[in-house]
This record gives structure tokens, sequence and C-alpha cells, in this order.
């Protein structure tokens, strides 16, 4: 009788962890950074294609420098809001978790298709 | 017999106190708490930080940035030492830095190591880019060891506290003073080192976009950390150029046009773009490699020991990674991919990502992150390098993270990710990893470090 209410305990404990854990995939905090990856995302793929057509024609906008400067600050500006939220998110979480949570957010940036 | 009986007794005697010797503790502190007492997370703040800086601060190319980051990470290493058992300060094991040429602690009083450190890596960040550093990125160093300060204190007496801070600033002056005659003193004014004349010749690296003149030529002759590493790591003569269709080279370059043209998947485009260390807005190579270790340090809860010494090596390899790889670069001046091919290939040749103003041979990605690998395993796992994780730090520019089993896995990827990306040729890639191979186990095995670590 002892055994089977030390495995309820057990069982209970460890049920209400995993539901703790899931919770943050459910969690606002964890649909703004979902948006802010994707702002993130765009935002790389407008670097790289600046800078293409920039070596395919350096004459493609007036002052390709001050372009530059301008997406650059805006990145390392967002870049800065995701470390410092991908750390709350994560700072407490083990290794797995964090492939967990890494996959989470790879399946759903993918569905929102950032462009 | 007797005779022959008491000398091996006598030398069994000898040898064990040769032992002990060798066993007591080098340098560290009696009366201080050791840094691993310490969280480590401070310190690794300041990398983070490093990486901002860097971004932010004109002429930190890669070169320039992997000079900053390694004397920052010496500084920490070094500011700490005497809080670690078993530990070896690098004075004395590092070219510039004689004995003698750090200040010592007084090691009959007590210090706080985390607030050593502190004061002297916020200051030498400040040095490191002094001149163009903007009064935002000063004003967030001084924030950062402000706010250290306030939380390292906690519990500490004044006289305690002003002693770590005077200790931490002596160091890394002492660094600095050293680092002024290296050869790369305040080079971030100017990163291509003019006037170079450019060779000009059908083997010679040429401009391939509207940067005429190539970064850092006179890279060479800075003087490394490690002694004779620059020459002893060099990775000889790459494959004779030539423009035969049969030949070798040309077979090279095919390879790199075939990539480019026809067998690049969606991957692999990924991959050369991930490791690009990005259009305007990148920390350099060693920057992400630095933000690798840095993460790993803090998943693995490293202390301010295992941090400090994680950083102080990593400092070393990326450092004289560059040095010599620059050497290679200078020595060959071999031209780029890009500028073969639309001579002798395709006229119409394009990229996949934008080629970096200086000679291809060998890939100074391929040579840092093979330097940094060794450390890594040197760190946290064994030979093998197998250890799985995730680097975390792309993915605030916008790139899905990357999952790698073993470090030299992710060392290949990075070099192969200058094949993708049509800016190399194979043989960049090969040896560049060799000579950083080379760095990465003189870093480990030519400079005594701290055991045991944690």
């Amino acid at each position: 009788m002892r055994y089977v209410f030390l495995c309820i305990v057990i069982f209970g404990l460890t049920g209400c962890e995993v539901s703790e854990k899931e919770s943050i995939y459910i969690q606002p905090a964890f649909e703004d950074f979902l948006e802010l990856n994707c702002e993130a995302r765009k935002l790389k793929d407008e670097r790289f294609t600046l800078a293409e057509r920039l070596r395919k024609d350096e004459n493609y906008v007036s002052n390709p420098d001050s372009l530059k400067k301008a997406l650059a600050s805006q990145s390392r500006e967002l870049a800065e809001r995701i470390r410092l939220q991908l750390e709350d998110l994560t700072g407490e979480m083990s290794l797995d978790q964090k492939r967990v949570f890494n996959d989470s957010l790879e399946a759903r940036i993918v569905k929102m298709n950032c462009k | 017999m007797k005779r022959l009986s008491l000398f091996f007794l006598l030398a069994l005697f000898v040898a064990s106190c040769q032992n002990d010797d060798e066993n007591e503790d080098p340098i560290s502190s009696p009366v201080s708490a050791k840094a691993r007492t310490y969280e480590g997370e401070f310190l690794q703040d300041y990398i983070t930080l490093t990486c901002k800086v860097a971004q932010t601060t004109d002429g930190f190319f890669p070169t320039q940035a992997a000079r900053a980051y390694g004397y920052i990470g010496v500084t920490a290493y070094e500011s700490v030492v005497h809080g670690i058992d078993g530990s070896y300060r690098l004075e004395g094991q590092i070219d510039g830095m004689p004995e003698g040429s750090i200040p010592d602690p007084d090691s009959n009083l007590k210090y706080n190591w985390a607030i050593a450190c502190n004061a002297a890596t916020a200051e030498m960040m400040r040095l490191m880019f002094d001149l163009n550093l903007s009064e935002e990125n000063r004003n967030e160093i001084n924030a950062m060891e402000a706010d250290n300060l306030a939380n390292l204190s906690i519990g500490e007496t004044q006289d305690v506290i002003d002693r770590s801070k005077a200790y931490g600033l002596s160091v890394a002056e002492a660094i600095y003073d050293a680092s002024t005659t290296d050869g790369g003193h305040e080079s971030y004014l100017d990163p291509f080192q003019l006037p170079y004349t450019v060779e000009v010749d059908d083997y010679c690296w040429a401009p391939t976009d509207n940067t005429l003149q190539p970064l850092s030529p006179y890279w060479m002759e800075n003087r490394s950390f490690i002694s004779g590493i620059v020459n002893s790591s060099q990775p000889g003569a790459h494959v004779p150029f030539s423009t035969d269709p049969s030949s070798e080279f040309y077979g090279q370059a095919f390879d790199t046009y075939q990539q480019v043209t026809e067998f690049n998947t969606d991957e692999e485009r990924t991959i050369a773009e991930y490791w690009a260390d990005d259009p305007f807005a990148t920390c350099t190579p060693a920057g992400h490699t630095f933000n690798i270790v840095n993460q790993l340090l803090g998943e693995s809860n490293a202390t301010l020991e295992k941090t400090a010494v994680g950083l102080g090596m990593m400092a070393v390899a990326e450092n004289d990674a560059f040095i010599s790889c620059w050497k290679a670069k200078y020595d060959y001046i071999l031209i780029r991919p890009v500028t073969y091919i639309k001579q002798y290939i395709d006229p119409n040749f394009e990229t996949t990502i934008g080629t970096p103003p200086f000679p291809a041979y060998t890939s100074g990605h391929s040579a840092e992150i093979g330097a940094g690998v060794k450390v890594l395993i040197h760190l946290f796992t064994e030979e093998s390098g197998d250890y799985t994780f995730t680097d975390l730090s792309q993915l605030q520019y916008g790139f899905s993270a990357r999952t790698y089993d073993n470090f030299y896995e992710m060392a290949d990827e990075c070099a192969l990710s200058r094949f993708y990306g049509g800016i190399h040729f194979e043989m960049d890639n090969s040896k560049g990893l060799d000579l950083g191979f080379a760095v990465g186990d003189a870093v480990v095995n030519n400079i005594s470090w701290p055991d045991n670590i944690q």
C-alpha cells in the first residue's frame, strides 16, 4: 500500500513537472519570442539580399553605407531583445529541455512562414 | 650492495621530494577564497558585450577583433590565476609577458578574485577599443562593471574590495603595456595597414569588390602569444597554380564552381550564410567562436575558475590562429576562386556569399574554428570531440539554431561553409583546419593550464 502511495506521489510530481515544462509553449512570452524571431529572419534576409545586390551592382542604391548601417543597427537592437528573452525563457532549462524548446521554436517559425 | 641500496633510497627520496614540489600549488593565494567559489556568469556577460562592442566599433575586422578578444581573455585569466589551485600564470609562458612583468598580489592579504577580474576585464575592454570606443559602448562597459561590483561586494570589507579592484586594474595595465609592442596596437585605426602594394600576377589576389586593398597585410608580423607557433603551424605550399584545365588547381576551382552553380542544396546555402558571420551584423568569426564557448560555459554552470580558464585558452587560440593564418595568406597571396573562375571558367559566376577582401589560402574561418575546437574539446569532452550541443548564438540574427554531436563535426561544417559559399578552394579549408588544429594543440599542450577546473 505504501509503495502504491509512493508511486502516486512520484507520478503526480513528474506529471506536474512535465505540464509545467510544456506550459512554456503556450505562454504569451513564447508567442512574443516567436514574433521577434520571425522579424529577425526577415531582417537577415534583407541583409543578405542587399549584400548580394550590392555585389552584383555597387550602384544599386545611392548611399549603400547608410542603408547597411541602418539595417545593421535595426538587426542589433532586435538581436539584443531576442538574446534577453531567450535567457529568460531558457535560462533554467536543462540541455535536453533546450533542445525540445529549440525544436518547438523552429517548427512554429516554419509554420509562420516569415518572409 | 649496501651502497647501491643506499643510492636507490636516496634517489627515491629525492624523486619523491621533487614530486611533492611539482604537485604543490605553484601560485595560488592561501588566504583568499578560491575562484571556483564565485559564479562565472558576470565574466560571460563581458564576452557577450564584447561581441556588441566589436560589431559597433569602427576598424574591428576579423584580425583586429581576434586580437581584442585575445587580450581580454588573457587578462580575465591572469586576474584570477592566483585564486585557482594548481594553476600557472601566463606570465613567463607566453611571448611578450616575461616573468615579473605582471604584478603579484600580496600572498598575506585577502583578495576577492571576482572583483579583481571584474575590474581587469572592464579596463581591458576599454583599452582594446579605446580611441574608437563610442560613448554608448563605454557607458555600457562602465555600467556592467558598476553593477557587477555592487553584486560582488556584498559581504566584503571595503579594504578587500579596494585592494582587489586595484590589483585587477594593475594586471590589466601591465598586460595592456605588453600589448602595445605586439605589432597590432591600435591597428583598428588603420586595419588595411596602408601603404601596401598589391602584387600583380596571374596567381595573385585581386580585389573582388570595391575594396581595393587587402585587409591587414602585415598582420603576420604581430607577436603571437605562443612562441614560434606562427612558423610551426604553417600549412606548406598550396596546389601549384595553373590555368591548364587538366591541372589540379583548375580542378579545385572547378569544384568550387560546380558546387555553387549545380550542387548547393538549400541546406548548404543556409550553412554558407550561417557561418558567413553575416553582412554588416557580425562580431567576426572569432566572436562567433567566443559566443559558443561562452554559451557552453554558461550551460555547464562554469564557475569563475572554469570561465576564466576557458576564455584564457580561447583567447590565445584565436589570436594566434589569426596571426598564423594571415602569414599563410600573405606568403602565398593566392587568388580567390571568384577571380579565377570568372577569368578561366565562367565570366558570369557569382558566389553564394560575399568574398572578403584578402587572399584565399588559407581560410580564416577554418583556421580559427580549428584552433577553437581543440580548446572546446579540452574543456568539455574527451579526445573524440563527442559533445551534443545547440549553437544558439546566431538565433538572435535570424538563423535557425544548429545542433552538433561532435566538435570536429562543427569545425568541418564551418570550413565547408566557405566552399559552399564559393569563396574558397577546398585546399584553403582543409589546410586552414590543419593550421588551426596545430595552433589549438599548442594552446592545450605547450602552455601549463590548471587541471580539474570547475
